[in-house]
This record gives C-alpha cells, sequence and structure tokens, in this order.
C-alpha cells in the first residue's frame, strides 16, 4: 500500500475517518520503514507539546483575569500598540482614548460616504483606519513647502514619533474637512487621530494649514507622540525621498 | 452586560491558558506575549458581539491574536520579523527553558517563516484540526497542510541532530 507524507500527517494529526484511520493503522503494522515515519512525526508533536504545555501550569496574570472579568469595559484604557506597551510611555487618560477613537469612527464613516464614488481617502485594513487614495498619495509624496494649487489634502507638520516611525499632520479640504494625524507602518499611513473640523466659509482651494490651525485635540495627539522638533523642509525631503523609513 | 456575555466572559476565562501558550509560541517572548494577549482581549471584548454562535469560541480568539500578531510585526519591521540567527533566537528565548530540549525546540521553531511556525503553532501545539487552523489563519485546508508539511519537515531537519541517541 502506497502512504502519502500527506497521509500520514493526517493520521498523525487525527484528521482521518474512521475507516481510513484503521486502514493506514493496518499498514503501518505490517511496514516498519511507515511506523518509523509516523513515530517520528508523532515523537515532534509531543516534543512540541511538552516544551509549550508548561505555560498551561502557570498562573494566569490578574491584569488578564481582571481585564476579561471587569464589569464596566468602558473603563478599561486600551493598549493601543504592544510597542507602545513595551515603551511604558506615558498614556493619554481613557477618556481621551475612547472620545478620540469614536471621533476617528464617525468622521471614517462619514469620509467614506462623503468619498464613495470610488475615492475613498480612508479604509480600514485588519481593523485598522489607514489612508487611501488621494490622502494616501499626499502624505507619500507631497512636501509642505510644495503643495499643489488644487489639493484636496494638505501636508502640515512632519515629524519622526517616539516609535521611530515618521508622522505626518494632515488637513483635508471640503465642505466637511477634517484634519488628523497619520504615522508610517511599513505599507500603510495608519491614521491615529481624525477630527472634524467646522466648515470654512467659502472653501478656500489654496487653504492651507498653518501651524494655528491644527485643532487642539491634534495638536495634543502631535505632543504626546513626536520625539523632538517637527522636521524642516530638508529633512522632510530626505525622509521622503527614502520612502519614510 | 447581558447574561450571554457574562457567560462568554467566563469562557475566555477557561481559554486563558492556551491563549498564552499559543502567545509565547509566536512572541517567544512571557513579557511580550502577555502584551499581546491583553490587546488581544481588549480587542474581544469590545466586538464581542462580532462572535457568532455555534462557531468554536478558541478559534476566534486564535484569529484575533494571529491578527494582531502579524500587525505587531508589521510595525517592528523585517528587521525583527525573522530569527535566522540562532544565537538571537536564544537571547529571545524564554527564561524558563531548561537544558532538557526546550531551548532547541524553542529555536528552531524560531527559525521557521511565519506561515509555517503559525500552522505548526495551530496544528501540532494547540490541537486544532485543519479545518479550525485554516479558518483562523484565513488559506483554505490545502494551503494550511502544505504550511503545515514543510514546517513539520524544517523541523525535523533542525532538530535531526538532537534524535539520534
Amino acid at each position: 500500500m502506497n502512504i502519502s507524507d500527506e497521509q500520514l500527517d493526517a493520521y498523525v494529526d487525527g484528521e482521518l475517518s474512521e475507516a481510513q484511520h484503521a486502514l493506514i493503522a493496518q499498514a503501518i503494522a505490517q511496514d516498519v520503514n511507515l511506523a518509523q515515519r509516523v513515530a517520528r512525526q508523532q515523537a515532534l508533536r509531543e516534543r512540541l507539546r511538552g516544551t509549550f504545555d508548561a505555560v498551561l501550569q502557570e498562573p494566569v496574570p490578574d491584569r488578564l483575569l481582571a481585564l476579561v472579568q471587569r464589569a464596566k469595559l468602558e473603563t478599561a484604557t486600551p493598549v493601543a500598540k504592544l510597542s507602545a506597551a513595551r515603551d511604558k510611555r506615558r498614556r493619554l487618560p481613557g477618556w481621551f482614548a475612547i472620545a478620540a477613537s469614536i471621533l476617528v469612527g464617525l468622521i471614517a464613516g462619514l469620509l467614506t460616504a462623503q468619498w464613495n464614488t470610488g475615492a475613498d481617502l480612508t479604509m480600514f485594513k485588519d481593523g485598522k483606519l489607514v489612508a487611501h487614495g488621494a490622502l494616501a498619495a499626499a502624505l507619500d509624496q507631497q512636501l509642505a513647502s510644495a503643495i499643489p494649487p488644487n489639493a484636496s489634502v494638505h501636508v502640515g507638520l512632519s515629524f519622526k514619533a517616539k516609535s521611530g516611525r515618521y508622522c505626518r499632520t494632515f488637513d483635508i479640504a471640503g465642505t466637511e474637512g477634517a484634519a488628523g494625524l497619520a504615522c508610517y507602518d511599513q505599507q500603510h499611513w495608519g491614521v491615529l487621530t481624525l477630527i472634524g473640523k467646522p466648515a470654512k466659509q467659502g472653501t478656500d482651494p489654496a487653504y492651507r494649514m498653518a501651524g494655528s490651525d491644527i485643532p487642539p485635540l491634534l495638536l495634543q495627539s502631535v505632543s504626546e507622540n513626536i520625539n523632538g522638533e517637527p522636521l524642516d523642509a530638508q529633512a522632510e525631503m530626505r525622509a521622503r525621498d527614502a520612502g519614510w523609513h | 452586560m447581558s447574561d450571554s456575555n457574562e457567560l462568554l466572559r467566563g469562557r475566555i476565562i477557561e481559554l486563558l491558558p492556551r491563549l498564552r501558550r499559543f502567545a509565547r509560541t509566536l512572541t517567544r517572548n512571557a513579557h511580550d506575549a502577555d502584551d499581546l494577549l491583553q490587546l488581544v482581549l481588549e480587542r474581544a471584548l469590545t466586538h464581542l458581539q462580532q462572535w457568532q454562535s455555534g462557531t468554536r469560541l478558541d478559534s476566534w480568539l486564535y484569529g484575533i491574536l494571529r491578527n494582531a500578531w502579524i500587525d505587531e510585526l508589521r510595525s517592528r519591521g523585517r528587521r525583527e520579523q525573522l530569527f535566522s540567527d540562532p544565537a538571537e533566537a536564544e537571547s529571545v528565548a524564554d527564561q524558563s527553558a531548561d537544558a532538557s530540549g526546550t531551548l532547541l525546540i524553542q529555536q528552531a521553531l524560531a527559525q521557521l517563516p511565519e506561515d509555517q511556525r503559525l500552522a505548526v503553532a495551530l496544528v501540532l501545539i494547540e490541537g486544532l484540526p485543519y479545518k479550525e487552523a485554516a479558518h483562523v489563519m484565513g488559506v483554505p485546508i490545502g494551503t494550511l497542510t502544505s504550511r503545515l508539511a514543510r514546517g513539520r519537515e524544517a523541523l525535523q531537519q533542525l532538530l535531526q541532530p538532537e534524535e539520534t541517541p
């Protein structure tokens, strides 16, 4: 009987029907070579289990238990990123994070609704809000010193965050304008903060975000994340040319 | 909070040791594993309504954990992503590892590509059926079994010298 590695693996993993299982078991009993191949896979399984099963015996940390047991989830302080938790950096108060995430959700909805003609400025990727379309393009390419006259998105401050990533503030023109902060994360600009702005009287296409135009909530987000000073024009261009790595 | 949510929370607590084990397998570091799990629990608890009754709660949680880990790898960057250097893998191996081959296994596992390590962790360590493991990884069963087979073979090769007594 010819038995493939795949069938043997499935046998070891208990994935075969009763009839198939019996067939293979019979074949193993008559073939030393087969029996050795099975024993080899079973040994690997046991060694792996033996190595990691020790974790099951450890007491679960109180902070994890408390998190699940807690009746009022609203009071939990979310860990925004694992790396952030590792850095043990000072956190924003819980209410801020919650307010900010609600804002992000609301405005993302608005933006997606407003631009639902295939020109979305944000999208959800693996559960995270990331820049898309014209917003992503502007964050990738635009220099604050050379914003095209008809651009719908204007970048503002660029800086290096405490996480080591490059972040940029941006401003979206339009009747339901918004401003926000995005940080480059390998392939995407993750939108950390997104804040709605009151509609401008007679939207000026040449409108451009100056430092004083940054909404207070966004400013708070910048100061929370920035490491040192914002990039100057030359540093901004160098960072862009290096692909924001 | 509704009664059904209370019930779910109770079931999640029962799953915590296994979730910790999975997180430990992926992160290879006890502190990172618990931080990762905390993040996962926060996400799961805020989206409890997204879990569909009739499906396996453990698979749902493993899936959130897997996604959170992939996110974390992306944000760490490729620099730290693969521990092709065994010395580097050793430095992050669990401190409780002893001389009984535990460290060797951890090092071997650390050298697998992430998709193979996930398949090995879900099927061989967590004991999930192929169907559930494929669901957690978001791939067809055929993809899962081929990643598993490659992961197995790589581990056998890496561990071979140890096996001859």
